[in-house]
């Protein structure tokens, strides 16, 4: 007998007994971490580990932060956290995601589980495992998922001719709340940046993502373990950052003092008020006491707009004429000023008053080529209005 | 005066009518009918008698039919003879039956689809039909591709949308692949040499994706004519495919007139240039008051000839804005605005690239120009088929430039008028084409271990993709193991070769041109001057490795002449044969061409004024050539020394290269010739005709089986040539060659005893 038909009929043998034996690496990973290796057949390493928290707040807020999308408290424990680890980061069909971690929050602890994928072809059996766990959450929680975590796990199921149940269950994407309020604040917002600057959290030895395709092809030809299991840690801080970022959007409007915001979020915040129907006006009272110095024009500008559409137009022309002298918002206040002594005061001469100091004012700014056509229009026509009224009143 | 007295006006003019090679008149054709077939829904007939169509033509009825028996069918059909709804009957009558069948359309240009959409609507709406229709490219906006993916009926894109946007993506789509039933393909004659190499391709994977959702959709395709419909069809989609092309359209009388500028210089061989004569056949047509559609070559052609008919628009009583210019370039909106200007008659006269040659609607003009030979007959006829109001009287005016092929159609109209021999090959096979494709279908889905792509080779493929670390072979199948998106790292329509762009240092930087890498190394080599649009240009330096020549305009009193180094070497021969007096074969080759310097011409005397050296790297080419052997003894029989030999197998070589296109649908361009007295392998005299594509594209695999009618077709066409030494009708510029040249590549070609008659 040959050697190829000995190899033949050894691995026949080995089919009978329904044995595999376990790659070296994949047991070294699996004592590397205490995991456990499921699916004798076409194995897949699962891996659990808890995170012991001290904050315990497990009704999350998002009624503002999401603009109405979440509008009843979130509870914690009803939210399942996930991310992917892939072999690429553009998307399309070729994608593979090779590490799927959850988390969830569990008497006190966030409690973490992730399915590390050793080679190509190991997900039916995980799927089809997953897809009826996932249904004991009410949420799906991601950073950044509905653009590429969802749509990639999504596509691996409809692959393997599944369909993926996470797709009809609300998904909570932190990444849009938390742009929401430190767009501004930081270069980017993407998790590591906000670990470090909100929870001031600093990964030691972490691995950078545009690296991770790469780290897995290396793994699958070597079996070297010292890269892959930087990456899998790497998973573990995603998803354990996610649970606590949650926490932390929680704490912007519970009126604790402890967490303060910086300028830049205050006035992307104001503005997100100033926006929702109805308007908010007590929560404005809260950021304050998250504010450090004295307060920013824009969000003085926002609040007054807030005030305006909330019916309180009388607090909010005192705002306005403390901005009539700043760069930013003068035009604008003298815009909101002059309607307000026109249509509510009747006042058409003080109004009158406010437009030419406006177009005074504009008319310098032209002469050093600073244009603004549209609102010098704007004024210009409300100038004639203003006149004729006022000649009217006469 | 009407068309038919213009038609009588110009069969008296004697000056026009001795520039005439030939004047044909083809009939008017009766419309033939057919009754609705049995299948077709109650509904999609009561809706049709009540639009006024109450019957079809035969092959509307014969092509509904055989897609009914569940075949797949090539429709050839002119312009304008109810194609659209020969290709849409069978679509629309599926989805009285079932509302969630889709269909995918494929047009080979944008500007085409998003044309024939409203076609589309239009009929949707005449048949009342629900069905929902979306064109899908670049520009479709994101909140309406989610709509188009989960509800469109009928999508309609190209496919470089397929390719990059849809196949990648397929998960996105799997309402369209599970209920996926029609696949429709316009204009299939368009897809052929590198870019039907790569639809094929396509194709394959998006059969492979159909079946991985559970659908076999039906392929529905349209060609105009030409010698293989059936044979093209058939390769791009893999498939059985039944062709239809008894068309039972009506056309009324049609006039063909084959017309050559008269000779300017007979030495030289050179006549009167196109666009001046086509400025003198418009003064004498237009004033009738027929509608023009005048067909050019190039982009520069289309706006010279707007140009100079402008100019003298008042002479010809019409306004300026009257003549207008249509090319690819402009923005959707403009050409909107052109082709409802021809539609509706406010535009008398319209200049266009072959862009408007495709079924872009903007009705029925009365006359069309054709400037030069547009390098096909099946060309040719589509852009006649611009002119004729149906049933009425049409008139085509094809005006011959100085080039070898307009002029042998002007010796031999029956060659243009007679049996269409072009046939439109597309090698399915080509190694790079198919690995890129071969990548993307790996990263749509696995390959399993026995999946075929291509007939035979897959495995060997999948192991070497393997074996570069791109695939990974697990559990029994071929994985995707990259973070590229390998749709991206190929375009179906540029060769995989990069082109080096040419930009003037004088006028900001400005790219006024791009050349393949071949040619750049012989034309904008750095110290080079380059002639564009006519004019001089100094190369300052060629940059290599950006693919950039950066040029200043001089007036110069010289031109340069490359020296390059050529060299084939034959890899292996695939086919052999002897032909009494020489011999053929197709081989495989590796061409490597190197620029080593340059002489400086003079203009005018061409006297030689100098000669500089240049230093660019070897190109290489790996590819396929047709070589054709002459025996050094037959032609010392024949008395020929070595140069003389050299000299009329160079005069040959450039007949044959520019007649090729005859016999296959190619550009000039896609070949190149070479010639050498004492070739190392075949150690004898040969010439080498070669697709200048990495790889091949099967042009000489065609070419080798017709290389008696090419050799035959050269030698008639030299010696029925007015000049007397040569010129570039016939076998190149006289100055490229010496004064025996033309009587050189005559006598061997006489001595070849050609049995095949043209
Ligand atoms: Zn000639």
């Amino acid at each position: 007998m040959d050697i190829s038909r000995k190899l033949a009929y050894y691995r026949k043998g080995d089919q009978k007994t329904g044995k595999k034996v376990i790659s070296s690496p994949l047991a070294a990973l699996r004592d590397h971490f205490g995991a456990t290796i499921l699916y004798e057949e076409h194995p897949v390493l699962c891996l659990e580990r808890d995170e012991e928290e001290e904050q315990a707040d497990v009704r999350v807020d998002l009624n503002i932060l999401s603009r109405g999308e979440f509008p009843t408290p979130v509870n914690l424990s009803e939210c399942l956290f996930f991310d992917l680890e892939t072999s690429g980061l553009i998307g399309g069909s070729g994608v593979y995601a090779f590490l799927i971690g959850f988390a969830w929050w569990h008497k006190g602890r966030i409690h973490t589980r992730r399915y590390f994928l050793p080679d190509y072809g190991r997900e039916p059996q995980l799927f089809t495992e997953l897809n009826p766990w996932f249904t004991s959450f009410n949420y799906i929680v991601s950073y950044n998922g509905k653009s590429f975590d969802m749509p990639v796990l999504n596509s691996r199921f409809l692959m393997n001719r599944q369909n993926l149940h996470l797709m009809n269950m609300p998904h909570i994407d932190l990444v849009h709340p938390v742009r929401r309020v430190w767009q501004n604040s930081f270069p980017s917002c993407d998790l590591q940046t906000m670990e470090r600057e909100l929870l001031g959290f600093h990964r030691t030895n972490d691995i950078p993502g545009a690296f991770i395709p790469q780290v897995y092809f290396d793994f699958l030809e070597t079996g070297r373990l010292h890269d892959i299991v930087r990456v899998i840690d790497h998973n573990y801080y995603d998803l354990v950052s996610m649970v606590r970022l949650m926490q932390k959007l929680h704490t912007i409007f519970n009126g604790e003092e402890d967490s303060a915001l910086d300028h830049p979020a205050i006035c992307r915040l104001s503005r997100l008020l100033s926006g929702l129907s109805p308007v908010p006006l007590n929560s404005f009272d809260l950021l304050e006491k998250k504010a450090t110095g004295p307060l920013p024009a824009d969000y003085l500008f926002w609040k007054s707009m807030a005030m305006k559409r909330a019916g309180r137009a009388d607090q909010a022309l005192i705002l306005w004429r403390e901005l009539q002298n700043h760069p930013r918002h003068a035009f604008a206040v003298m815009e909101e000023i002059a309607k307000y002594l026109e249509h509510r005061l009747k006042k058409y001469k003080e109004a009158l008053q406010v437009v030419d100091r406006a177009l005074h004012i504009m008319d310098i700014q032209r002469e050093f080529g600073y244009n603004n056509t549209p609102l010098y229009r704007e004024f210009e026509r409300r100038r004639r209005r203003l006149s004729e009224k006022s000649k009217v009143k006469n | 005066m009407n068309l038919d007295q213009l038609i009588d006006y110009l069969a008296n003019d004697n000056g026009f009518r001795q520039r005439l090679s030939k004047w044909v008149t083809l009939p008017a054709k009766a419309a033939r009918y057919a009754p609705f077939p049995n299948g077709l829904h109650p509904g999609m007939i009561a809706s049709l008698k009540k639009k006024g169509i109450k019957q079809l033509f035969t092959h509307q009825a014969s092509a509904f039919e055989a897609v009914s028996r569940g075949e797949n069918v090539v429709v050839v059909t002119p312009t304008a003879s109810g194609k659209t709804l020969a290709y849409n009957l069978p679509v629309f009558n599926q989805l009285m039956n079932d509302p969630e069948t889709r269909a995918l359309y494929l047009f080979p240009t944008k500007a085409l689809s998003q044309d024939q959409l409203k076609e589309i609507e239009d009929l949707n709406g005449k048949l009342q039909l629900r069905a929902k229709a979306y064109t899908f490219d670049g520009d479709t906006p994101a909140d309406i591709r989610r709509t188009i993916r989960t509800a469109g009926n009928l999508v309609v894109t190209n496919p470089d949308m397929l390719h990059q946007g849809i196949l990648p993506h397929h998960t996105l789509w799997i309402k369209l692949f599970e209920n996926l039933k029609y696949i429709i393909i316009d204009e299939v004659h368009m897809y052929r040499g590198v870019f039907g190499s790569h639809v094929a391709n396509l194709m394959t994977r998006l059969k492979r994706l159909c079946a991985f959702y559970g659908s076999s959709p039906l392929f529905i395709l349209s060609s105009a004519t030409i010698d293989n419909p059936g044979e093209l069809a058939e390769t791009i989609t893999g498939e059985k495919v039944r062709l239809i092309d008894d068309n039972g359209a009506p056309s009324g009388e049609k006039h063909f007139l084959m017309y050559n500028p008269p000779v300017v210089n007979a030495e030289l061989g050179l006549r009167r240039g196109v666009v001046n004569e086509v400025k003198s056949i418009c003064r004498k047509i237009v004033p009738t008051g027929a509608q023009i559609i005048i067909f050019a070559r190039s982009r520069m052609r289309v706006e010279l000839l707007v140009t100079y008919l402008q100019d003298i628009a008042a002479e010809l009583g019409l306004g300026r804005d009257q003549i207008r210019g249509y090319r690819g370039g402009f923005l959707p909106r403009e050409r909107r605005e052109i082709e409802q200007g021809i539609k509706k008659g406010a535009i008398r006269l319209v200049v266009s690239t072959n862009a408007l040659e495709l079924g872009i609607d903007i009705g029925q003009l009365d006359v069309a120009i054709l400037a030069g030979y547009p390098g096909s007959i099946a060309s040719a006829w589509q852009q006649s088929g611009r002119a004729g109001r149906r049933n009425k009287t049409s008139l085509t005016i094809m005006v011959a430039s100085s080039a070898p092929l307009d002029q042998y159609l002007m010796e031999k109209p029956a060659f243009f008028f007679g049996k269409n021999p072009e046939t439109a090959y597309v090698d399915r096979e080509n190694l790079p084409i198919v690995m890129s494709h071969l990548k993307c279908a790996a990263f749509e889905l696995p390959f399993r271990e026995d999946e075929q792509f291509i007939p035979h080779a897959t495995a060997h493929l999948l192991d070497f993709l393997a074996s570069e670390r791109i695939l990974r072979k697990a559990e029994g199948h071929y994985y995707w193991m990259s973070d590229i998106y390998p749709a991206d790292e190929v375009g179906l329509r540029n060769s995989t070769q990069e082109n080096v762009v040419i930009v003037d240092t004088t006028r900001q930087n400005k790219v006024i041109g791009e050349m393949d890498m071949f040619g750049a190394q012989e034309m904008l080599h750095s110290e080079a001057v380059y002639i564009h649009n006519g004019l001089p240009y100094y190369v300052d330096k060629l940059e290599w490795e950006e693919l950039k020549a950066y040029v200043h305009r001089i007036d110069a009193d010289h031109y340069t002449d490359a020296i390059t180094k050529v060299d084939i070497k034959v890899l292996d021969v695939a086919e052999e044969k002897s032909r009494g007096r020489y011999a053929k074969m197709l081989t495989e080759v590796a061409v490597t061409r190197a620029v080593t310097g340059y002489k400086k011409i003079k203009f005018k005397t061409h006297e030689n004024i100098g000669f500089g050296r240049v230093y660019l790297p070897e190109l290489e080419m790996q590819t396929t050539a047709l070589m054709l052997r002459f025996p050094m003894e037959m032609l010392k029989e024949n008395g020929f020394k070595e140069s003389e030999t050299g000299e009329g197998l160079k005069s040959i070589a450039y007949a044959l290269r520019h007649l090729a296109p005859l016999f296959i649908i190619c550009d000039i361009s896609d070949i190149a010739i070479f010639s050498v007295v004492r070739d190392p392998f075949a150690r004898e005299p040969v010439i080498y005709i070669y697709d200048k594509y990495q790889g091949g594209i099967g042009l000489s695999k065609k070419l080798y089986a017709r290389e008696e009618l090419l050799l035959a077709a050269a030698q008639e066409h030299i010696s029925s040539c007015p000049c007397k030494q040569g010129c570039p009708a016939c076998i190149g510029p006289s100055l490229e060659h010496g004064e025996d040249a033309k009587l050189l590549a005559l006598k061997i070609l006489n001595s070849l005893e050609l049995k095949a008659q043209v």
